[in-house]
């Protein structure tokens, strides 16, 4: 069948290879990732040691599709290039590579450039790789890079480890606003109170951000006293009192209603959206009132939330 | 009926010192969905070929040297 | 050229995929698996690598069943309903119940979902009932892991050849396929045991707005092929009436709002800035009331955002302006419309088939398969109604693998020489004129007769007068001057363009109501007629060439759904706040 035969295109490929042209030889790469024949390896892996960065790169794009995870190795070693974009290759290689990358991208999380620091924990995340714990909880300690440490908190999160618990509660009082927010979010695992209590202070975080993270994380955790997001109820931004309407609503609240309902005269839509929805979980007969008060709110959504509030404080009445 | 050729515009335009098509590169040409894209002969540059263009933007994603830039067809704009 | 010198190649294979889109590289992919050692070719008129809707990837998917936030009963009760009942179960079913697998399978392959902070799916709601979107955020990189699934699986891709007919052996059943390359006008006969048709929506049938042929919603490499391919090989296609129409940004054409800016704080609104659809999610109803609000004083229709924190709005460009459509970003810049400030003007878009938005498309069952035995359709151009990207790779799988199956049982079917010879010259005949009409002006003339005759909502006379005016045109075809192979493509894309518009309108004259919304809005039938109509229309070719319509009962109901539960989806538009609804 000669609409398949690639032979003829494999040869002239590692031909040009061995082209004086850098362009040549790159281009010839890239052809040979669309192939990705692995009777292209020898030469392809030779090309790692190419003099030119943009040929050393592609010779990774290729080793890539040929078979990713068989060159775990060559592509640690390029992440020691001296040319950036090289590095970024093999960062990028390794995390496609699945478990086989793991022992050697943990060892890389101590590594001396933030770019091949930062890869590792990326790559390490999706793997939640046990053997991470430890150097990943020294990234988010003590890396200088603020997105190393960020990428560390959120492995942690994935991770799901106890022993992670101190090294995130610290890290919600990191310098940097978007550690905190992964921290904080990281912490959604834990079920006690040292999370309860981290997230408490992160509800008054100079960030709205890292507040909103913490409403978030309190209605998945739940918190028994309701006290810190009644107060996130006047928070200024109105994302962060959505969340901690949606948190009241969840650990059900009846002494929340009252700060809940002024909330369903604000202009945002979506907050009253939230505010209708968390009365209609609380479902206490105090609500009954602001939500007959807001039964024509201008937003559709809200009206057919408000609809199935009231349904529902009924029939808890009922019950 | 007898047929002419017309003047128009196309959305596609190629920077003729970054195209590496000379070196054998085609990756625009090949990864256009509607087929649009052809190297020219002459000067060894691609260059957009037939008013046909879906604005999606393979072209110029996957140009290893950044010579492709995408705009809105004039119609749309 | 002329048929009796044309260079043809001619290969044989188990399984032959046609369309390496999204449901085809899946079909591919799942054939392999089941029986490694099967010939497994995927034939595709642009490159695999870049090639149908899903191209630059996806803002997320719009139907993912994952358990914990819906169940595949409340799915194929909500799609039953959204569809106005009209809709066979099973096969939703069969899709709800292998949706989170697939996911799992993508997953695998390296796609990436959107993650919560402890790596668990971050479902969205954005359907009526249930939770269905999974966004995906970094979703450009699915074909490239497609192309290389393929790759490593030793499937046989044969790129820039476009299907022309499928090949029928004597029995009726499944033959192969013949076709032309795009760029050198090579032909190659496919002979295969079993076939999966995933050509995707039927994209080039009306003209968008801007008039821009081939500015439309779908990747205008669909353009009708597998459906016409379809009929003329004698396969059924159900519900042709029930056109895809989506609201869009005006004049880009691209989608605008529900599923990626509507779980962020963005909807619809009229040019009050206010609300006044219920739900954004993209229905027949919801068409409905879009065009109402559009056509009314209170129109036109925007996209809003300018109330929405500039964290929100930036998380929203960033989504909106690198995946699916990255050149968005582009035409919002050009015209000066900052989503901080400004609304974006919304549009309907053009007509098509297409069952990832609507229901339309070539009937099969639960395994794809359809009436002609052996031919299998998955993805936008079979009718399993709101498909969509998830729907595409399930459906595909299921096609992939029975086909595998149909493949061990059976030999070669007996292929007719006649017929391959009449269509090689059918194929090149625009290449024997130098006089004559070229492929875009008759391409612009009858979608433009598409607008203008079978944009909803639908009109009988108006109907009738499309189907004389694209009869003229089919004595046009006979005037198509191809000066090379890509206008030869472009010339062979008008024939399956103009047996869309005629089926599309034959088969809106067949059903006497009006349905699905705006989709199928029938001025001088406006009512819904259940007793007469709660079924499928199926459309055939005749033994004389023409195409007949017949009615087809929907298959008994895995789930009932109350007439209640019907209504609730019937009423989108928002009703005055004053009556308290
Ligand atoms: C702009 C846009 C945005 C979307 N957004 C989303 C979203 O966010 N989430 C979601 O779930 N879904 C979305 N969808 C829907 C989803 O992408 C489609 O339902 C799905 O990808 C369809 O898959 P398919 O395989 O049927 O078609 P495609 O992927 O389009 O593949 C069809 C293939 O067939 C080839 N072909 C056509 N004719 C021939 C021929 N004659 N011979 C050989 N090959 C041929 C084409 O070149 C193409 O590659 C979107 C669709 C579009 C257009
Ligand atoms: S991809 Fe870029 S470099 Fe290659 S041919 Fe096209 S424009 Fe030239
Ligand atoms: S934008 Fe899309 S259709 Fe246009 S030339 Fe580039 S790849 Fe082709």
């Amino acid at each position: 069948m000669p609409l398949f035969d690639e032979g003829p295109r494999l040869s002239a490929l590692l031909g040009a290879l061995g082209s004086d042209d850098v362009e040549r030889r790159r281009v010839a790469l890239m052809e040979l990732a669309d192939l990705a024949d692995p009777a292209a390896e020898r030469e392809v892996r030779a090309a790692l040691g190419d003099p030119a960065p943009q040929v050393r790169e592609a010779a990774i794009g290729a080793l890539v599709e040929i078979n990713g995870p068989a060159y775990a190795a060559d592509f640690v070693a390029a992440l020691e290039d001296d040319a950036e974009p090289v590095r970024q290759a093999a960062a990028a290689a390794l995390a496609e590579c699945g478990a086989t990358a793991a022992p050697l991208l943990t060892g890389r999380i101590a590594h001396p450039d933030a770019l091949v620091r930062d890869a590792a924990l990326r790559a390490l995340t999706k793997l939640r790789n046990p053997h991470a714990l430890a150097p990943a909880l020294a990234a988010l300690a003590a890396d200088p890079d603020s997105g190393v440490r960020k990428s560390a908190a959120t492995m942690l999160g994935w991770l799901k480890a106890p022993d992670a618990v101190p090294g995130l509660i610290a890290a919600c009082r990191d310098l940097a606003p978007e550690v905190r927010r992964a921290a904080v979010g990281a912490l959604t695992f834990v079920r006690d109170q040292r999370a309860q209590k981290a997230a408490t202070i992160a509800l008054s975080d100079p960030d709205w951000q890292v507040r909103e993270a913490a409403a978030e994380l309190l209605g998945r955790i739940g918190l028994r006293d309701a006290l810190p997001l009644v107060s996130a109820m006047g928070d200024p931004y109105w994302q962060v009192r959505a969340k901690a309407a949606e948190a009241l609503g969840k650990i059900r609240r009846p002494e929340a209603i009252a700060v809940i309902g002024e909330a369903l005269d604000h202009p945002v839509s979506n907050l009253r959206k939230c505010a209708t929805a968390a009365l209609g979980e609380i479902a206490h007969p105090d609500a009954l009132p602001y939500l007959a008060a807001h039964r024509d709110d201008p937003d559709p959504d809200v009206r057919k939330l408000n609809r199935w509030a009231i349904a529902r404080v009924k029939d808890a009445e009922v019950s | 009926m007898p047929l002419v050729q017309q003047t128009t515009s196309v959305p596609v335009s190629v920077d003729k010192d970054k195209c590496i098509a000379a070196k054998g590169c085609t990756v625009c040409v090949d990864v256009c969905p509607l087929d649009v894209l052809a190297i020219n002969g002459v000067d060894g540059v691609a260059y957009m070929r037939y008013d046909e263009c879906w604005y999606c933007m393979p072209c110029e994603t996957d140009c290893p040297t950044g010579a492709v830039t995408v705009s809105i067809p004039y119609l749309l704009r | 050229m002329s048929g009796s010198t044309a260079v043809t190649h001619v290969v044989e294979t188990d399984v032959l995929v046609i369309g390496g889109g999204t449901a085809g590289p899946m079909a591919a992919i799942k054939a392999k698996e089941r029986q490694p050692d099967l010939r497994v070719v995927l034939m595709e008129k642009a490159n695999v690598k870049r090639s149908g809707a899903i191209s630059m990837g996806m803002d997320g998917l719009n139907n993912a069943v994952i358990p914990g936030h819906s169940t595949p009963e409340q799915y194929v009760r909500e799609i039953t309903i959204a569809n106005d009942g009209i809709v066979d179960q099973g096969p939703v079913m069969a899709y709800a119940n292998r949706s989170f697998e697939m996911i799992q399978y993508l997953d695998g392959l390296g796609v990436k979902f959107a993650r919560g902070p402890t790596g668990d799916y971050d479902v969205r709601k954005v359907h009526h009932m249930g939770t269905y979107v999974l966004p995906m955020p970094e979703g450009h990189n699915v074909k490239k892991l497609l192309y290389r699934t393929l790759r490593r699986l030793r499937v046989n891709i044969i790129n820039r050849y476009m299907a022309t007919r499928l090949l029928t052996a004597q029995e009726g059943r499944i033959a192969g396929v013949i076709g032309i390359n795009t760029r050198t006008s090579e032909f190659v006969v496919i002979r295969a045991k079993a076939v999966v048709l995933a050509c995707g929506a039927a994209g080039r049938l009306g003209l968008p707005a801007s008039g821009y042929l081939f500015g439309t919603y779908e990747n205008p490499t669909n353009c009708g092929d597998g459906h016409a391919m379809a009929f003329h090989a004698g396969a059924a296609l159900a519900n042709l009436e029930c056109f895809q129409i989506n609201p869009l940004i005006k004049d880009y054409n691209g989608p605008a709002c529900a599923y990626v800016t509507g779980p962020l704080g963005g909807y619809t609104a009229n040019a009050r800035g206010s609300r006044f659809l219920e739900c954004d999610y993209w229905s027949g109803q919801m068409m409905l009331e879009f065009h109402r609000e559009l056509e009314s004083g209170a129109g036109p229709v925007f996209l809003k955002l300018d109330h929405l924190a500039e964290e929100t709005i930036s998380t929203v460009e960033t989504i909106l302006h690198t995946n699916e459509r990255p050149s968005r970003g582009r035409f919002h810049t050009g015209r000066g419309t900052n989503y901080r400030t400004h609304m974006v003007e919304m549009h309907v878009s053009e007509i098509g088939f297409c069952s990832g938005h609507s229901a339309s498309g070539v009937f099969v069952d639960e395994h794809a398969r359809t009436t002609v035995p052996g031919l299998h359709a998955a993805g936008d151009l079979a009718n399993v109604p709101h498909n969509y990207m998830l729907g595409a790779f399930v459906n595909g799988a299921f096609g992939g693998e029975s086909a595998a199956d149909f493949s061990a049982d059976v030999g070669f079917g007996v292929l007719d020489r006649d017929f391959i010879r009449h269509e090689q010259e059918r194929v090149l005949a625009a290449t024997t004129r130098t006089d004559g009409v070229s492929p875009r002006e008759v391409e612009y003339k009858i979608r433009r007769l598409v607008n203008d005759y079978l944009q909803p909502p639908k009109v009988t006379r108006k109907m009738e007068l499309a189907l004389d005016r694209l009869s003229e045109i089919r004595d046009d075809l006979e005037h198509l001057v191809a000066g090379d192979s890509h206008e030869l493509m472009r010339a062979l894309e008008v024939h399956s363009i103009l047996d869309c518009a005629e089926m599309a309108a034959r088969a809106s004259l067949f059903r006497t109501e009006s349905r699905w919304g705006l989709y199928h809005h029938r001025v001088d039938h406006p009512e819904t007629d259940n007793d007469a109509w709660f079924c499928h229309s199926l459309m055939e070719k005749a033994s004389d060439g023409s195409m007949v319509s017949r009615k087809q009962p929907i298959a008994p109901y895995l789930f009932a759904v109350a007439d209640a539960e019907r209504q609730s989806f019937r009423n989108v538009r928002v009703r005055p706040a004053a009556q308290g609804d």
